[in-house]
Protein backbone atom coordinates (compact mmCIF):
# COMPACT_ATOMS: atom_id res chain seq x y z
CA UNK A 1 0.00 0.00 0.00
CA UNK A 2 1.20 3.88 -0.77
CA UNK A 3 0.86 6.03 1.83
CA UNK A 4 -0.96 9.08 -0.21
CA UNK A 5 -4.65 8.84 -0.41
CA UNK A 6 -6.29 11.28 -3.22
CA UNK A 7 -9.66 12.90 -2.38
CA UNK A 8 -11.20 11.96 -5.24
CA UNK A 9 -10.76 8.40 -4.67
CA UNK A 10 -11.92 8.33 -1.53
CA UNK A 11 -15.27 10.01 -1.83
CA UNK A 12 -15.67 7.42 -5.21
CA UNK A 13 -14.73 4.65 -2.86
CA UNK A 14 -17.36 5.68 -0.15
CA UNK A 15 -19.87 6.65 -3.06
CA UNK A 16 -19.54 2.87 -4.63
CA UNK A 17 -19.24 1.39 -0.92
CA UNK A 18 -22.94 3.25 -0.27
CA UNK A 19 -24.56 2.16 -3.06
CA UNK A 20 -23.57 -1.97 -2.51
CA UNK A 21 -24.38 -1.15 1.15
CA UNK A 22 -28.20 -0.27 0.13
CA UNK A 23 -28.62 -3.14 -2.83
CA UNK A 24 -31.40 -5.40 -2.25
CA UNK A 25 -30.46 -8.60 -2.34
CA UNK A 26 -32.54 -12.46 -1.95
CA UNK A 27 -33.89 -12.98 1.62
CA UNK A 28 -31.32 -16.37 1.65
CA UNK A 29 -28.05 -14.29 1.38
CA UNK A 30 -29.16 -11.08 3.13
CA UNK A 31 -27.09 -12.30 6.37
CA UNK A 32 -24.11 -12.51 4.61
CA UNK A 33 -23.69 -9.29 3.56
CA UNK A 34 -20.92 -7.64 4.36
CA UNK A 35 -20.24 -4.09 5.87
CA UNK A 36 -19.23 -2.18 2.80
CA UNK A 37 -19.01 1.47 4.30
CA UNK A 38 -17.14 -0.11 7.67
CA UNK A 39 -14.63 -2.24 5.71
CA UNK A 40 -14.15 1.02 3.31
CA UNK A 41 -13.34 3.49 6.15
CA UNK A 42 -10.93 0.96 7.54
CA UNK A 43 -8.89 0.46 4.32
CA UNK A 44 -8.53 4.35 4.33
CA UNK A 45 -7.86 4.35 7.66
CA UNK A 46 -4.94 1.89 6.94
CA UNK A 47 -3.59 3.28 4.15
CA UNK A 48 -3.71 7.03 5.27
CA UNK A 49 -4.41 7.58 8.80
CA UNK A 50 -3.93 11.17 8.43
CA UNK A 51 -6.94 12.01 5.82
CA UNK A 52 -9.17 9.71 7.29
CA UNK A 53 -9.12 9.71 11.17
CA UNK A 54 -11.61 9.30 13.66
CA UNK A 55 -13.34 12.83 12.79
CA UNK A 56 -14.24 10.91 9.39
CA UNK A 57 -14.87 7.69 10.84
CA UNK A 58 -17.50 9.58 13.29
CA UNK A 59 -19.55 10.82 10.24
CA UNK A 60 -19.36 7.95 8.00
CA UNK A 61 -21.28 6.53 11.26
CA UNK A 62 -23.79 8.65 11.39
CA UNK A 63 -24.90 8.07 7.84
CA UNK A 64 -24.48 4.05 8.71
CA UNK A 65 -27.12 5.03 11.50
CA UNK A 66 -29.43 6.96 9.46
CA UNK A 67 -29.37 4.41 6.66
CA UNK A 68 -29.85 1.74 9.98
CA UNK A 69 -32.13 3.63 10.91
CA UNK A 70 -30.87 3.09 14.56
CA UNK A 71 -30.43 5.81 17.80
CA UNK A 72 -27.62 8.13 16.09
CA UNK A 73 -24.36 7.70 17.29
CA UNK A 74 -24.00 3.71 17.81
CA UNK A 75 -22.66 3.12 14.79
CA UNK A 76 -20.49 5.98 14.84
CA UNK A 77 -19.02 4.91 18.14
CA UNK A 78 -18.44 1.51 17.10
CA UNK A 79 -16.89 3.06 14.04
CA UNK A 80 -14.86 5.20 15.98
CA UNK A 81 -13.18 2.41 18.18
CA UNK A 82 -12.48 0.08 15.63
CA UNK A 83 -10.80 3.37 13.45
CA UNK A 84 -8.85 4.05 16.85
CA UNK A 85 -7.30 0.18 16.74
CA UNK A 86 -6.48 0.67 12.96
CA UNK A 87 -4.30 3.49 13.32
CA UNK A 88 -3.02 1.44 16.23
CA UNK A 89 -1.54 -1.35 14.07
CA UNK A 90 -1.26 0.63 10.47
CA UNK A 91 2.10 0.23 10.21
CA UNK A 92 2.66 -3.49 10.88
CA UNK A 93 -0.51 -3.72 8.92
CA UNK A 94 1.39 -3.09 5.54
CA UNK A 95 3.61 -5.89 5.76
CA UNK A 96 1.07 -8.29 6.39
CA UNK A 97 0.10 -11.30 3.79
CA UNK A 98 -3.13 -10.66 2.23
CA UNK A 99 -5.14 -13.68 4.40
CA UNK A 100 -3.69 -12.31 7.50
CA UNK A 101 -4.77 -8.89 6.30
CA UNK A 102 -8.37 -10.46 5.99
CA UNK A 103 -8.09 -12.38 9.12
CA UNK A 104 -7.71 -8.81 10.56
CA UNK A 105 -10.35 -7.19 8.79
CA UNK A 106 -12.65 -9.99 10.12
CA UNK A 107 -11.96 -8.97 13.98
CA UNK A 108 -12.20 -5.72 13.38
CA UNK A 109 -15.73 -5.76 11.27
CA UNK A 110 -16.42 -7.99 14.07
CA UNK A 111 -15.54 -5.47 16.61
CA UNK A 112 -17.83 -2.88 15.18
CA UNK A 113 -21.13 -5.04 14.81
CA UNK A 114 -20.35 -6.46 18.31
CA UNK A 115 -20.56 -3.14 19.51
CA UNK A 116 -23.21 -1.77 17.48
CA UNK A 117 -25.06 -5.07 18.53
CA UNK A 118 -24.71 -5.12 22.55
CA UNK A 119 -25.55 -0.97 22.05
CA UNK A 120 -28.86 -1.79 19.65
CA UNK A 121 -29.69 -4.31 22.27
CA UNK A 122 -29.24 -2.28 25.49
CA UNK A 123 -31.52 0.56 24.21
CA UNK A 124 -34.59 -1.29 22.02
CA UNK A 125 -34.48 -5.01 21.30
CA UNK A 126 -33.64 -8.15 21.95
CA UNK A 127 -32.42 -9.98 18.49
CA UNK A 128 -30.29 -13.09 17.41
CA UNK A 129 -26.71 -12.25 17.03
CA UNK A 130 -25.13 -15.18 14.89
CA UNK A 131 -25.78 -13.35 12.19
CA UNK A 132 -22.96 -10.67 12.67
CA UNK A 133 -20.68 -14.05 12.09
CA UNK A 134 -21.78 -14.47 8.98
CA UNK A 135 -21.38 -10.88 7.71
CA UNK A 136 -18.29 -10.79 9.66
CA UNK A 137 -16.71 -13.72 7.28
CA UNK A 138 -18.38 -12.11 4.02
CA UNK A 139 -16.68 -9.04 4.63
CA UNK A 140 -13.03 -10.71 5.34
CA UNK A 141 -13.93 -13.06 1.79
CA UNK A 142 -14.38 -9.42 -0.06
CA UNK A 143 -11.66 -7.64 1.75
CA UNK A 144 -8.50 -8.71 -0.71
CA UNK A 145 -10.86 -7.85 -4.05
CA UNK A 146 -11.74 -4.75 -2.21
CA UNK A 147 -8.31 -4.23 -1.53
CA UNK A 148 -7.14 -4.42 -5.29
CA UNK A 149 -10.10 -2.15 -6.42
CA UNK A 150 -9.35 0.85 -3.70
CA UNK A 151 -5.68 0.29 -4.84
CA UNK A 152 -5.95 0.51 -8.74
CA UNK A 153 -8.57 3.36 -7.74
CA UNK A 154 -6.27 5.18 -5.70
CA UNK A 155 -3.52 5.10 -8.78
CA UNK A 156 -6.21 5.92 -11.33
CA UNK A 157 -7.00 8.60 -9.32
CA UNK A 158 -3.84 10.14 -7.92
CA UNK A 159 -3.51 13.78 -9.15
CA UNK B 1 -11.78 10.13 22.94
CA UNK B 2 -13.64 12.71 22.18
CA UNK B 3 -15.77 11.11 19.15
CA UNK B 4 -16.45 8.52 21.47
CA UNK B 5 -17.90 11.01 23.99
CA UNK B 6 -20.14 12.71 21.11
CA UNK B 7 -21.02 9.56 20.20
CA UNK B 8 -22.68 8.50 23.41
CA UNK B 9 -24.46 12.18 24.14
CA UNK B 10 -25.77 11.37 20.27
CA UNK B 11 -27.30 8.16 21.79
CA UNK B 12 -28.66 10.07 24.83
CA UNK B 13 -29.87 12.72 23.30
CA UNK B 14 -31.45 10.75 20.61
CA UNK B 15 -33.08 8.26 22.62
CA UNK B 16 -34.80 10.69 25.30
CA UNK B 17 -35.59 13.79 22.53
CA UNK B 18 -36.59 14.57 19.17
CA UNK B 19 -34.52 17.58 18.29
CA UNK B 20 -32.44 15.37 15.58
CA UNK B 21 -35.33 14.10 13.79
CA UNK B 22 -34.48 16.91 11.67
CA UNK B 23 -31.00 16.16 10.63
CA UNK B 24 -31.72 12.32 10.53
CA UNK B 25 -34.51 13.58 7.88
CA UNK B 26 -31.99 16.04 5.83
CA UNK B 27 -29.35 12.83 5.69
CA UNK B 28 -31.66 10.64 4.32
CA UNK B 29 -33.00 13.16 1.87
CA UNK B 30 -29.54 13.48 0.83
CA UNK B 31 -28.80 9.34 0.97
CA UNK B 32 -31.87 9.38 -1.89
CA UNK B 33 -29.78 9.29 -4.72
CA UNK B 34 -28.19 6.68 -3.61
CA UNK B 35 -30.91 4.55 -2.80
CA UNK B 36 -32.12 5.25 -6.44
CA UNK B 37 -28.83 3.89 -7.68
CA UNK B 38 -28.49 0.97 -5.96
CA UNK B 39 -32.28 0.04 -6.83
CA UNK B 40 -31.06 -0.26 -10.42
CA UNK B 41 -30.18 -3.21 -10.88
CA UNK B 42 -33.32 -4.40 -10.05
CA UNK B 43 -35.46 -2.00 -12.48
CA UNK B 44 -32.85 -3.24 -15.15
CA UNK B 45 -33.28 -6.51 -15.00
CA UNK B 46 -37.28 -6.03 -14.87
CA UNK B 47 -37.00 -4.08 -17.21
CA UNK B 48 -34.98 -6.08 -20.15
CA UNK B 49 -37.46 -9.06 -19.04
CA UNK B 50 -40.14 -6.95 -20.02
CA UNK B 51 -38.26 -6.15 -23.30
CA UNK B 52 -37.98 -10.24 -24.01
CA UNK B 53 -41.45 -11.31 -23.91
CA UNK B 54 -42.72 -12.47 -26.21
CA UNK B 55 -45.97 -10.87 -27.80
CA UNK B 56 -48.27 -13.99 -26.71
CA UNK B 57 -47.38 -14.26 -22.97
CA UNK B 58 -48.31 -10.46 -23.05
CA UNK B 59 -51.95 -11.10 -24.53
CA UNK B 60 -52.31 -13.67 -21.95
CA UNK B 61 -51.00 -11.30 -19.59
CA UNK B 62 -53.42 -9.10 -20.29
CA UNK B 63 -56.49 -11.68 -20.85
CA UNK B 64 -56.21 -12.69 -17.68
CA UNK B 65 -55.93 -9.27 -16.08
CA UNK B 66 -59.55 -8.23 -17.92
CA UNK B 67 -60.80 -11.29 -16.69
CA UNK B 68 -59.29 -10.42 -12.94
CA UNK B 69 -60.67 -6.41 -13.68
CA UNK B 70 -64.51 -8.25 -14.59
CA UNK B 71 -64.61 -10.15 -11.29
CA UNK B 72 -63.31 -7.41 -9.22
CA UNK B 73 -65.42 -4.89 -10.87
CA UNK B 74 -68.84 -7.32 -10.51
CA UNK B 75 -67.52 -7.79 -6.35
CA UNK B 76 -67.29 -3.73 -6.11
CA UNK B 77 -70.47 -3.07 -7.95
CA UNK B 78 -71.98 -5.53 -4.69
CA UNK B 79 -69.79 -3.64 -2.19
CA UNK B 80 -71.15 -0.03 -2.72
CA UNK B 81 -74.83 -0.94 -2.18
CA UNK B 82 -72.91 -3.28 1.56
CA UNK B 83 -71.75 -0.64 2.57
CA UNK B 84 -74.59 1.42 1.89
CA UNK B 85 -76.82 -1.11 3.91
CA UNK B 86 -74.31 -1.19 6.81
CA UNK B 87 -74.18 2.60 6.90
CA UNK B 88 -78.00 2.53 7.36
CA UNK B 89 -77.72 -0.29 10.09
CA UNK B 90 -74.68 1.55 11.81
CA UNK B 91 -77.11 4.83 12.04
CA UNK B 92 -79.89 2.39 13.08
CA UNK B 93 -77.66 1.85 16.26
CA UNK B 94 -76.59 5.38 16.46
CA UNK B 95 -73.06 4.04 15.83
CA UNK B 96 -70.62 5.83 14.04
CA UNK B 97 -70.34 5.76 9.96
CA UNK B 98 -68.09 3.14 8.34
CA UNK B 99 -65.42 5.52 6.93
CA UNK B 100 -64.28 5.02 3.13
CA UNK B 101 -60.54 5.26 2.60
CA UNK B 102 -58.65 6.74 -0.22
CA UNK B 103 -55.32 4.67 -1.43
CA UNK B 104 -52.59 5.71 -3.13
CA UNK B 105 -50.06 3.31 -4.93
CA UNK B 106 -46.82 3.83 -4.30
CA UNK B 107 -43.17 1.70 -5.21
CA UNK B 108 -41.32 -0.22 -2.42
CA UNK B 109 -37.32 1.31 -3.74
CA UNK B 110 -35.39 -0.14 -1.05
CA UNK B 111 -35.42 -3.13 1.85
CA UNK B 112 -33.43 -3.20 5.25
CA UNK B 113 -29.33 -4.23 4.65
CA UNK B 114 -30.24 -5.29 8.31
CA UNK B 115 -32.34 -8.90 8.54
CA UNK B 116 -32.92 -8.18 12.14
CA UNK B 117 -34.54 -5.10 11.59
CA UNK B 118 -37.49 -5.11 9.11
CA UNK B 119 -38.85 -2.39 7.16
CA UNK B 120 -38.95 -1.12 3.62
CA UNK B 121 -38.31 2.18 1.62
CA UNK B 122 -41.28 3.42 -0.59
CA UNK B 123 -40.95 6.18 -3.31
CA UNK B 124 -43.45 8.38 -1.65
CA UNK B 125 -42.63 11.16 1.33
CA UNK B 126 -43.85 14.45 2.50
CA UNK B 127 -44.53 15.76 -0.53
CA UNK B 128 -46.79 13.51 -1.14
CA UNK B 129 -48.49 13.71 1.90
CA UNK B 130 -47.15 10.96 3.78
CA UNK B 131 -47.01 10.96 7.43
CA UNK B 132 -45.96 9.04 10.27
CA UNK B 133 -48.36 5.89 11.22
CA UNK B 134 -49.94 5.76 8.33
CA UNK B 135 -51.18 2.41 6.92
CA UNK B 136 -49.47 0.41 3.98
CA UNK B 137 -50.89 -2.41 2.10
CA UNK B 138 -50.21 -4.45 -0.89
CA UNK B 139 -53.13 -6.31 -2.66
CA UNK B 140 -53.43 -9.43 -0.31
CA UNK B 141 -53.03 -7.61 3.13
CA UNK B 142 -51.75 -5.37 5.43
CA UNK B 143 -48.00 -4.50 5.08
CA UNK B 144 -47.07 -2.32 7.80
CA UNK B 145 -46.81 1.35 8.93
CA UNK B 146 -45.05 4.34 8.23
CA UNK B 147 -42.02 5.77 10.70
CA UNK B 148 -39.95 7.83 9.27
CA UNK B 149 -40.87 10.58 6.62
CA UNK B 150 -38.12 12.67 4.38
CA UNK B 151 -39.21 14.88 1.05
CA UNK B 152 -38.92 11.83 -1.20
CA UNK B 153 -39.14 8.77 0.47
CA UNK B 154 -40.70 7.13 3.70
CA UNK B 155 -39.53 3.94 6.02
CA UNK B 156 -42.11 1.53 6.55
CA UNK B 157 -41.72 -0.41 9.60
CA UNK B 158 -43.29 -4.18 8.55
CA UNK B 159 -45.70 -6.01 10.97
CA UNK B 160 -42.95 -9.02 10.93
CA UNK B 161 -41.00 -7.00 12.88
CA UNK B 162 -39.91 -7.38 16.64
CA UNK B 163 -41.33 -4.41 18.18
CA UNK B 164 -44.65 -4.68 16.01
CA UNK B 165 -47.72 -5.36 16.99
CA UNK B 166 -51.03 -4.94 15.17
CA UNK B 167 -54.62 -5.32 16.87
CA UNK B 168 -56.62 -7.20 14.87
CA UNK B 169 -60.24 -9.74 15.55
CA UNK B 170 -61.16 -12.76 14.00
CA UNK B 171 -63.03 -12.33 11.03
CA UNK B 172 -65.33 -14.91 11.86
CA UNK B 173 -66.75 -13.94 15.28
CA UNK B 174 -64.82 -10.85 15.96
CA UNK B 175 -62.51 -12.31 18.92
CA UNK B 176 -59.98 -9.39 19.34
CA UNK B 177 -56.22 -10.16 19.64
CA UNK B 178 -52.58 -8.39 18.99
CA UNK B 179 -50.78 -9.80 16.89
CA UNK B 180 -47.31 -9.37 17.45
CA UNK B 181 -44.15 -10.03 15.08
CA UNK B 182 -41.61 -11.86 15.74
CA UNK B 183 -38.60 -11.18 13.39
CA UNK B 184 -39.59 -13.63 10.68
CA UNK B 185 -41.23 -12.53 7.59
CA UNK B 186 -43.72 -15.80 7.15
CA UNK B 187 -44.54 -15.53 11.19
CA UNK B 188 -46.45 -13.64 13.34
CA UNK B 189 -47.82 -14.88 16.96
CA UNK B 190 -50.73 -14.04 18.83
CA UNK B 191 -49.79 -13.12 22.73
CA UNK B 192 -52.08 -13.72 25.71
CA UNK B 193 -55.13 -15.34 23.88
CA UNK B 194 -56.87 -17.15 26.65
CA UNK B 195 -57.30 -21.33 26.20
CA UNK B 196 -61.01 -21.04 25.87
CA UNK B 197 -60.78 -18.27 23.43
CA UNK B 198 -62.81 -19.51 19.87
CA UNK B 199 -59.62 -19.51 17.22
CA UNK B 200 -59.22 -22.04 14.73
CA UNK B 201 -56.97 -22.94 12.38
CA UNK B 202 -57.46 -21.16 8.79
CA UNK B 203 -59.43 -18.24 10.68
CA UNK B 204 -58.85 -14.88 8.95
CA UNK B 205 -57.46 -12.31 11.18
CA UNK B 206 -59.03 -8.40 9.90
CA UNK B 207 -57.59 -5.37 11.75
CA UNK B 208 -59.55 -4.51 14.63
CA UNK B 209 -58.75 -1.06 13.97
CA UNK B 210 -58.60 -0.52 17.82
CA UNK B 211 -56.03 2.27 19.01
CA UNK B 212 -56.72 4.08 15.98
CA UNK B 213 -53.72 3.76 14.28
CA UNK B 214 -54.63 1.32 11.61
CA UNK B 215 -58.09 1.43 9.35
CA UNK B 216 -60.06 -1.41 10.48
CA UNK B 217 -61.60 -4.05 8.41
CA UNK B 218 -58.27 -4.84 6.01
CA UNK B 219 -56.94 -8.61 6.19
CA UNK B 220 -53.32 -9.48 8.36
CA UNK B 221 -52.96 -12.82 8.80
CA UNK B 222 -55.01 -16.05 8.30
CA UNK B 223 -54.19 -18.64 11.88
CA UNK B 224 -51.79 -21.67 10.52
CA UNK B 225 -52.21 -23.37 14.06
CA UNK B 226 -53.23 -23.20 17.83
CA UNK B 227 -51.93 -25.35 20.48
CA UNK B 228 -52.77 -25.60 24.03
CA UNK B 229 -50.40 -26.78 26.52
CA UNK B 230 -52.21 -27.37 29.92
CA UNK B 231 -48.67 -25.57 31.66
CA UNK B 232 -49.00 -22.49 30.19
CA UNK B 233 -51.77 -19.69 30.92
CA UNK B 234 -52.36 -18.70 27.54
CA UNK B 235 -52.76 -21.13 24.35
CA UNK B 236 -50.36 -20.64 21.39
CA UNK B 237 -51.43 -18.85 18.42
CA UNK B 238 -49.16 -19.16 15.14
CA UNK B 239 -50.14 -17.22 12.43
CA UNK B 240 -48.97 -15.99 9.09
CA UNK B 241 -49.57 -12.68 7.44
CA UNK B 242 -51.29 -12.18 4.19
CA UNK B 243 -49.51 -9.94 2.68
CA UNK B 244 -46.53 -10.78 0.32
CA UNK B 245 -44.01 -9.38 2.91
CA UNK B 246 -40.66 -10.12 1.19
CA UNK B 247 -41.95 -10.42 -2.97
CA UNK B 248 -44.82 -7.58 -3.06
CA UNK B 249 -43.39 -4.70 -5.43
CA UNK B 250 -46.65 -1.83 -5.41
CA UNK B 251 -47.95 -1.12 -2.35
CA UNK B 252 -50.97 1.12 -1.16
CA UNK B 253 -50.93 4.00 1.29
CA UNK B 254 -54.37 4.09 3.09
CA UNK B 255 -55.28 7.84 3.31
CA UNK B 256 -58.51 7.88 5.37
CA UNK B 257 -60.92 10.44 4.32
CA UNK B 258 -61.38 12.34 7.23
CA UNK B 259 -58.01 11.62 9.83
CA UNK B 260 -59.74 12.54 12.70
CA UNK B 261 -63.63 12.74 12.77
CA UNK B 262 -64.70 13.35 15.56
CA UNK B 263 -62.55 16.75 16.60
CA UNK B 264 -62.62 18.29 13.33
CA UNK B 265 -66.29 18.89 12.39
CA UNK B 266 -67.01 19.94 16.12
CA UNK B 267 -64.23 22.50 16.19
CA UNK B 268 -65.42 24.42 13.09
CA UNK B 269 -69.40 24.40 13.74
CA UNK B 270 -67.84 26.06 17.33
CA UNK B 271 -66.03 28.61 15.31
CA UNK B 272 -69.13 29.28 13.51
CA UNK B 273 -71.53 29.60 15.91
CA UNK B 274 -69.13 31.77 17.57
CA UNK B 275 -68.48 34.00 14.51
CA UNK B 276 -72.77 33.81 14.18
CA UNK B 277 -72.66 35.15 17.88
CA UNK B 278 -70.47 37.87 17.30
CA UNK B 279 -72.50 39.19 14.21
CA UNK B 280 -75.60 38.94 15.59
CA UNK B 281 -76.04 40.90 18.75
Amino acid sequence: MISQASWLAILFSFCIALVLELIRLPVAISEFRPEWLVLTMIYWTLRSPMTMGLGAAFLVGIILDVMAGTYLGINSLALCLVCYLAIGMHKRFKMFPIAQQAAVAFVLVLVHLVVVYTFSTLLSRAEDGWGIFLSACASAFFWPILVVLYDRLNMGLRL
Amino acid sequence: MLAVILSVVLIMVDLKFSQLDPVKQSISTLLTPFQWVSDLPVQISEGTIFIFTSRDELDDEIASMRAKILVLESKSQKLASVTAELNRLRELLKASRFLDEGVVVTELVGVSPDPSNQYIVIDKGSTNGVYVGQAVLDEYGLMGQVIEVNQFRSRVLLISDERHAVPVQVNRNGVRAVAHGVGNLSELRLKNVPDTADIQAGDLLVSSGLGGRFPSGYPVASVVGVSHNAGEPFAKVRVAPQANLNQSRLLLLVFPENRDPAVKPLISEQLKGAAETEVNP
